[in-house]
């Protein structure tokens, strides 16, 4: 196979080359919105800092909130990118060479912000290094901070290797450009694309997706187990593993196809994001939300037909009582909404896609917050169940995680090509001839087809 | 001079060395204690010393390391508690710290009430006060020196008493409803006793009590708990029971065998119910009714002339029907409230509830306590006692020069004691009053001691004037509580943990006892024991004031004092069980072990130990229970009839005041115990009828302790602010949801406060917890929730002479 | 080695709050004051769980004072990350302040809502500092504490044995709580001696535990209210 170097065509890249090259005003502005909002959430933590946890709206019983909500739910997201690519890759299906990347950003930048919102949470954050310490591996708490930490290296790794040749490409495009020529020099490893390095990589990539599907289960699994380990009413639960999981990459699709949208519209990557993209992404997502309702289901179903006391005051807190309304909604957007929208083909326009994400989006939120808190607010002996009211400064976190995560996102875009050129190219060149070849492999053989490249591969 | 825990025990090795019954793992009272010494080390000392966080007079230990005070907890060898305590109790500290006492006396600078303070030395006070007593000497107006005198229980109390004698004034007032050192009425009148009442309650079968909150107030708050615990499951024998007749769901009600809600008022009447149902079924002992009762058949006089007998009373008018209607308990609890009083013997019927239950209580009193007669309560085990007197020296006399008989004959200034308040030893409720009006005559000095009325009594607004009349007002709060404000000269008492104190206490449970409380700490700030204060003050009058009070200070009273318990040869200062097992032991054998060789070895032990009792106390033959002129227990108190006819010369007719008094019934039943009709409540939406009552963790002086005021109970989660308790059907109509925030208004005033709706509460009834809402008294207690007497309308109270802080009708509306 | 228990006589408990009072007092509790009481912040290491049912006047009210109930199968214990919280060989469910990071993973684990947290760092007038219990460590802002069966008092107990050259007895070691109940409802003493009070008292009929069916295995038993036995 030949290096797609010499026969890369720049000017028809163009596009992706341009939020590098000459970025635009209004995004950097933009950005600098997002910094302040990031600023914002940074003071409010100071404030945290100062007057202690007390500054949030927790109490007793209701010791945990927002920040445990929004941990878990970037966590979540974080599903989206590494693990969905890494299976795309595996099934090697040819529509995800333009979404890979974009699912591989995600998936680290938001890891981050998940972990920065247990530190948030922490009453001694000063103390967190304790869990390396005297970490205890009796408790699910350092079960997560293990595989998160994993899953944080390899899905780097895996963003990492693929950006190799793209870097390579931006180099030798910038070789005027004094630092930014240095700076992709130094992340590009000298690569010059010679099939050896080709090959390489492609194993490379090869071996990352298949170590990163089971880390990304993992770390999921053991995020439902900091709950279902207790005996908690609704909490204690067998199925919480897959059930997180599911959730976790049912909301990581849907954040991937708001930002694919987004990103399309400002860079204008109409082009390479076809709707055939979104439609298939959009039946993903539906899949999905099929999947999430069936353990919705079975998980509420076991509960309510056991009829275990402690266990159907929460029950009925979140399905009749105060939490009813965070519930509900959460059903509307987690299930209606997607359904009604993508059960359609007319309807799996890319607008009707975005429209059923940004519902899931909302909807998967709600949905950890309304397995978090109402078990908490009914505690199983008659105390008086307490009601938790966040408090501006858990809001002034909770915007600043979300812009940040936008803020990294864009920022990688303006240093790299938010979509693999050179898969795209490799697309082009392999890709085709081995999907042809693929299909002809799938079909009974037909006389005088047997060709040289043929007999090479067969000996 | 201290005693370290070492020290201490050596002190009595001896002793424990011929321990003979060993205490079985049951017995706990003594782990404490036990405890208390195992930890003691050198550095940290454990001081005896008397709780006044509420009357009930309990025995506490202090620990104190390096001159703090770091933990209160109960004298496990003090008779009335066995280390027990109560939430108040630990919580002393917090008033011994209390961050916003007053620290030096203090003058008033700015206008009255205004709050300007200027600090003084105790010097200046002390020649201020002289000077102004002085000065009402010459001019023989002792009598217009009054002093208010609040609700606690040491030798201050006969002190301040002796000060009134001996200054020559009889107004020494007490604002308070409730007095366990003097008799109660009904005892006294049905029972002829002078001595405070005594009830066995810990080998009583079953206890009934009347309104009175055993496990929340009442008399001896620990003692009743302990009481409770022991009946229940310590002592031997059969597990006791308790019945408790409230109209409120209170703790001590859901924690008893049986809750009689009762519509409030009409105690008398189930009281009477229940006599019906024990004389128609013939179950009454007849044998004590036949023997020591009298004027329980119908009877006839010297002249001839036939008297109703309490029985054909009953019999005609408490057929339990009509107490049924009027007390809404149905006819069937009646019956098997009766009968459970019978069959349960020794059974007892508490009916001295603080504050008057209605006007004209003693009639309510009299019924309850005839349910004692008819069961023949009296003269055995679990049943009455007297409360036998404590042998103390008794205080050189006040031989008086004329102007002080002078003075000491002048009528009171509130009344009591004399026309319709003829059985009432102080009349609160007619004092501002009278002060306003200079009736009988003008007040010149005011000395507010350990009260608050304009806190704790209804008639804030004509105190307030009241206190306008009077040109010199002095307060010895320790704290800048609402009436302090109104003060012109503050004297700022030492809190308990700081003084000597002496107590001899009275705890309901008959055996004599004296305890002894030494100052844990030194003062905090520039205080002073008030009884020094008062000593200084009479050495200073010279003459007769001085003769009266002829010790240096507080301690030397207390040495003086005790001597005669030294020398009275009976009782001993507490110890160890083991040691009390081994000498009554003994003294069943007919010894009696000297235990000390001098009153200073007696004095270093009972100062170390807190306490001299005298078991023997307890036990009550019927002969010393029953003192009346004909040796009987009366149904018809003569003794009543004497103090009216008295009553009716001083007024000017019987009739007349009858009148005075409202009272409806005539001829024999006022003299026998009965029951007329309470004014019909109206009834609307909205109205409801206001009912206070006490917390465990409340007192008068406990709103500054912020422990206290975080845990204020335990059937509401309720911290920092009162609250009002409405039934859960009526808010509903009214559209109140738990926690809202509502007006209570009465046609005196409104108040605002939290709203608790709660499924226990009587449909007619509303209840607020009594001891919040001060407008003073320091960070920790002003402006927590709203005080109910704002609202509290009160009726005459004849009886208490406090005013009937139950009954007022209010209407409740969302905030 | 001895495995150290409560036993409440829930018939003899008046509700009156002193063991809840005395455990602040001898462990430093802090108070909160108003605003924070009002967001449901109060710290007490033993509280007094109250249940009603019914309709006035068929009424009924139950009072349990709940302190940690040292399970000897912990949920809290299980899930600290780094050993803040532990069983020791006596059984305690012991707490290290100074190692706990806050994360309130154990409040969420212990069913009997046991622990609490210092969400501010409270402070109260140095006035008031007097009071403190020197032999208890004040908790900082940020950690979890809870019930500890007064375990300092354990310690003292055994350093003053040792230095009396002894071994220690069991009532040598008494808790703050059980030391002041007025109405002697709580006992306290080694489960492991088959004659103990604890013991004894742990064999009644009345005897039961909060929440028994979790297995937690709590070392607290409670007597319930009712008829005497021959027991006793
Ligand atoms: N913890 C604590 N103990 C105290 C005190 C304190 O402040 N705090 N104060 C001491 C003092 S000064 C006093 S006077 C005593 C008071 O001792 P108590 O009189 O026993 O206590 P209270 O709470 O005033 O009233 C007791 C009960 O009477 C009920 N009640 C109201 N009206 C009626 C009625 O018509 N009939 C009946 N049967 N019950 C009725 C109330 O609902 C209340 O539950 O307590 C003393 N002990
Ligand atoms: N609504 C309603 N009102 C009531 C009652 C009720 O049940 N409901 N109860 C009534 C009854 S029964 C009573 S007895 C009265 C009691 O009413 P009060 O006599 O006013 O109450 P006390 O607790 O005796 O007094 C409290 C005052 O004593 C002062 N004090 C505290 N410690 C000390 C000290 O060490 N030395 C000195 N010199 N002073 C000190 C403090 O200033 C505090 O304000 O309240 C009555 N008021
Ligand atoms: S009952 Fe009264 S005297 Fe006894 S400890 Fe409690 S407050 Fe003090
Ligand atoms: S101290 Fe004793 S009686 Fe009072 S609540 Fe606690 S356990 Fe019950
Ligand atoms: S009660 Fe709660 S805190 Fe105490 S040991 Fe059991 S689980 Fe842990
Ligand atoms: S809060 Fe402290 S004690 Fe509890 S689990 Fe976290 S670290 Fe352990
Ligand atoms: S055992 Fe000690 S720490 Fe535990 S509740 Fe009782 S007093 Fe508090
Ligand atoms: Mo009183």
């Amino acid at each position: 196979m030949h290096s797609s170097r010499h026969r890369l065509n720049f000017e028809e890249h163009r596009i992706l080359f341009d939020p590098i090259q000459n970025p635009r005003r209004g995004i950097s502005i933009f950005m600098g919105i997002l910094l302040a909002i990031t600023a914002w959430g940074g003071f409010c933590y100071i404030l945290q800092w100062r007057y202690g946890l007390g500054a949030s709206g927790l109490n007793q019983p209701v010791l945990w909130g927002f920040y445990i909500t929004n941990f878990v739910f970037f966590i979540g997201i974080s599903h989206a990118g590494t693990l969905i690519s890494a299976i795309l890759r595996m099934a090697k299906a040819e529509w995800r060479r333009p979404i890979t990347r974009m699912a591989e950003v995600i998936t680290v930048a938001v890891l981050y912000i998940g972990a920065a919102n247990i530190i948030f949470d922490l009453g001694r954050p000063e103390r967190a290094f304790f869990l390396f310490l005297y970490g205890r591996y009796q408790s699910p708490l350092l079960w997560d901070a293990s595989s998160i930490t994993a899953y944080l290296t390899a899905s780097s790794v895996f963003l990492y290797l693929p950006l190799i040749p793209d870097i390579a490409i931006l180099r030798d495009r910038f070789a005027d450009r004094k630092w930014l020529h240095r700076f992709y020099q130094v992340f590009s490893f000298g690569w010059d694309g010679s099939p050896r390095q080709q090959k390489v990589l492609n194993i490379g990539i090869t071996i990352m997706s298949v170590v990163v599907i089971p880390i990304a289960v993992s770390v999921h699994t053991v995020i439902s187990y900091i709950f279902s380990m207790t005996l908690q009413p609704m909490w204690h639960s067998t199925i919480f593993g897959p059930y997180f999981v599911c959730g976790a990459i049912f909301s990581g699709i849907a954040a991937l196809i708001v930002m694919m949208v987004v990103l399309r519209k400002i860079y204008h990557l109409e082009p390479y994001l076809k709707p055939i993209h979104f439609n298939y992404l959009g039946i993903l997502l539906l899949v999905m939300s099929l999947l999430w309702f069936y353990f919705t289901f079975s998980e509420y179903l076991t509960g309510f037909f056991g009829h275990e006391p402690t266990e159907m005051r929460v029950f009925w807190s979140k399905v009749t009582g105060t939490y009813a309304p965070y519930f509900w909604t959460m059903v509307f957007f987690n299930f209606v909404v997607p359904v009604l929208i993508l059960s359609f083909r007319r309807m799996r326009t890319i607008g009707g896609v975005l429209v059923a994400s940004i519902s899931v989006l909302a909807g998967m939120w709600l949905e950890r917050f309304t397995i978090i808190v109402p078990t908490l607010a009914n505690p199983r002996l008659p105390f008086p169940s307490g009601i938790y009211f966040p408090t501006w400064i858990e809001w002034g976190l909770m915007l600043g995680s979300f812009s940040f995560f936008v803020f990294l996102y864009l920022l990688f875009s303006r240093f790299f090509p938010i979509i693999s050129i050179w898969e795209i190219e490799e697309g082009r060149e392999v890709g085709l001839e081995e999907v042809e070849e693929r299909i002809r492999s799938y079909l009974p053989e037909t006389a005088g087809t047997f060709n040289s490249r043929e007999k090479e591969r067969s000996t | 001079m201290r005693i370290s825990r070492r020290h201490f025990l050596k002190m009595f090795m001896g002793a424990v060395a011929g321990l003979s019954a060993g205490c079985t793992d049951f017995e706990k009272i003594s782990t404490g204690w036990r405890s208390s010494e195992k930890w003691g080390n050198p550095l940290e000392e454990w001081i005896p010393s008397i709780c006044q966080q509420c009357i009930g007079g309990c025995g506490l230990l202090v620990r104190v390391i390096e001159g703090r005070a770091v933990k209160v907890v109960g004298n496990p060898l003090h008779p009335v508690n066995r280390g027990g305590i109560c939430p108040k109790g630990l919580a002393g500290i917090q008033s011994l710290y209390d961050p916003d006492r007053i620290q030096t006396p203090l003058k008033r600078a700015g206008e009255r009430g205004e709050g300007k303070w200027q600090p003084i030395s105790w010097e200046e006070a002390t020649a201020i006060v002289v000077e102004r007593l002085r000065g009402l000497k010459e001019k023989r107006l002792t009598n217009s020196l009054v002093i208010i005198a609040g609700q606690f229980q040491d030798l201050r109390e006969p002190l301040l008493h002796r000060f009134t004698d001996a200054y020559g004034t009889p107004n020494y007032i007490r604002n308070r409803c409730f007095t366990p050192n003097e008799v109660s009425k009904a005892h006294f009148l049905m029972q002829g006793v002078t001595s405070p009442l005594g009830y066995d309650l810990m080998n009583a079968g079953l206890i009934l009590s009347f309104g009175c909150s055993l496990l929340e107030a009442w008399i001896s708050p620990v003692f009743q708990l302990r009481t409770f615990g022991h009946i229940r499951q310590e002592r031997p024998g059969n597990r006791g029971r308790i019945y408790v007749v409230d109209p409120r769901f209170s703790v001590s009600a859901s924690k008893a065998d049986q809750w009689i809600p009762i519509r409030p008022g009409t105690d008398a009447a189930l009281a009477l119910g229940m006599a019906y149902v024990i004389i128609q079924e013939g179950i009454y002992d007849r044998k004590f009714v036949e023997r020591n009762t009298f004027g329980f058949e119908d009877w006839t006089d010297g002249e001839g002339k036939s008297h109703v007998g309490f029985k054909t009373l009953i019999l005609n008018e408490y057929k339990p029907f009509t107490v049924s209607s009027i007390t809404g308990v149905p006819v069937e609890d009646i019956f098997s409230l009766a009968r459970a009083f019978v069959n349960r013997r020794p059974a007892i019927a508490l009916g001295e509830k603080g504050l008057s239950y209605r006007p004209n209580d003693i009639y309510t009193r009299m019924a309850i306590h005839s349910l004692n007669g008819l069961s023949g309560s009296l003269g055995s085990k679990g049943c009455l006692t007297v409360q036998s007197d404590v042998p103390l020296t008794a205080w050189p006399g006040t031989e008086q020069e004329e102007s002080v008989r002078f003075g000491n004959s002048q009528p009171r200034i509130d009344g009591a004691g004399q026309g319709k308040y003829v059985l009432a030893t102080d009349a609160m409720e007619n004092l501002p009053g009278n002060i306003l009006a200079g009736r009988p005559y003008p007040v010149e000095v005011l000395f507010l001691f350990h009260t608050d009325p304009l806190f704790s009594h209804p008639k804030r607004d004509t105190f307030i004037k009241a206190f306008e009349k009077i040109p010199f007002i002095v307060s010895f709060s320790p704290f800048l509580d609402e009436t302090s404000h109104h003060a012109d000269l503050i004297l700022p008492d030492h809190t308990f943990l700081e003084r000597w104190q002496g107590s001899p206490v009275r705890h309901s449970s008959g055996f004599s006892l004296f305890s002894l409380g030494r100052p844990a700490v030194e003062p905090v700030h520039s205080t002073r024991d008030s009884a020094d204060f008062l000593i200084e003050v009479a050495r200073r009058l010279g003459g007769g004031m001085a003769k009266a009070f002829p010790w240096k200070n507080s301690e030397d009273l207390l040495v003086q004092t005790t001597k005669g318990l030294y020398h009275s040869r009976e009782g001993y200062v507490v110890s160890l069980p083991e040691e009390e097992a081994f000498r009554q032991f003994l003294e069943k054998a007919g010894y009696r072990i000297q235990e000390t060789r001098s009153f200073e070895i007696f004095w270093d032990s009972l100062s170390a130990k807190g306490a001299w009792w005298s078991p023997a106390g307890s036990s009550a033959e019927v002969r010393k229970l029953i003192r009346t002129p004909s040796g009987k227990f009366e149904f018809y108190s003569n003794t009543l009839k004497n103090q009216m006819k008295r009553a009716a010369d001083e007024v000017g007719g019987m009739e007349r005041l009858l009148a005075d008094l409202g009272l409806r019934a005539r001829g024999d039943r006022l003299y026998l115990p009965h029951y007329d009709a309470v004014e019909a409540q109206q009834t609307a939406e909205s109205i409801f009828t206001l009912n206070t009552y006490r917390l465990m963790s409340m007192s008068g002086v406990t709103a500054a302790q912020p422990w206290l005021q975080e845990t204020l109970a335990p059937h509401v989660a309720e911290s920092w602010e009162n609250w009002v308790e409405i039934n859960s059907e009526r808010a509903r109509n009214l559209g109140i949801r738990d926690g809202d925030r509502v007006w209570i208004e009465s046609r005196k005033g409104k108040i605002r406060l939290k709203a608790r709706i709660l499924p226990t509460v009587a449909p007619s009834l509303v209840h607020i917890p009594f001891g919040q809402g001060h407008r003073a008294y320091g960070r920790w207690a002003r402006g927590r929730g709203s005080n109910p007497n704002d609202v509290i309308m009160t009726l005459e109270d004849t009886l208490k002479g406090f005013g009937i802080l139950s009954g007022t009708q209010v209407k409740i509306t969302k905030a | 080695m001895a495995l150290w228990g409560m036993v409440i006589d829930l018939d003899k408990c008046t509700a009156c709050q002193a063991c809840l009072i005395a455990c602040k007092s001898e462990n430093n509790v802090p108070f909160v004051g108003k605003q924070q009481a009002d967001r449901g912040r109060i710290i007490s290491w033993l509280e007094i769980i109250s249940e009603t049912e019914g309709e006035y006047p068929e009424v009924r009210t139950r009072f349990i004072p709940r302190p940690c109930l040292h399970c000897d199968n912990p949920p809290c214990v299980k899930v600290c990350p780094v050993y803040a919280t532990y069983r020791n060989p006596e059984g305690i469910v012991a707490q290290i302040w100074e190692r706990c990071i806050g994360c309130r993973f154990c409040m969420a684990a212990c069913p009997y809502a046991a622990k609490y947290f210092n969400w501010h760092q409270y402070r109260i007038p140095e006035s008031m500092e007097k009071g403190f219990n020197p032999d208890v460590y004040v908790r900082r802002w940020g950690v979890v504490e809870k019930c500890t069966f007064c375990s300092h008092r354990l310690l003292r107990a055994r350093d003053r044995a040792a230095a009396e050259k002894r071994e220690m007895r069991a009532d040598e070691y008494v808790p703050a709580c059980v030391e002041v109940c007025p109405s002697k409802a709580m006992y306290f003493g080694d489960l492991n001696d088959p004659d103990s009070v604890v013991s004894v008292l742990g064999r009644s009929p009345r005897a039961f535990h909060l929440l028994e069916d979790l297995g937690t295995e709590p070392k607290v038993t409670y007597l319930m209210e009712g008829e005497r036995h021959a027991l006793l």
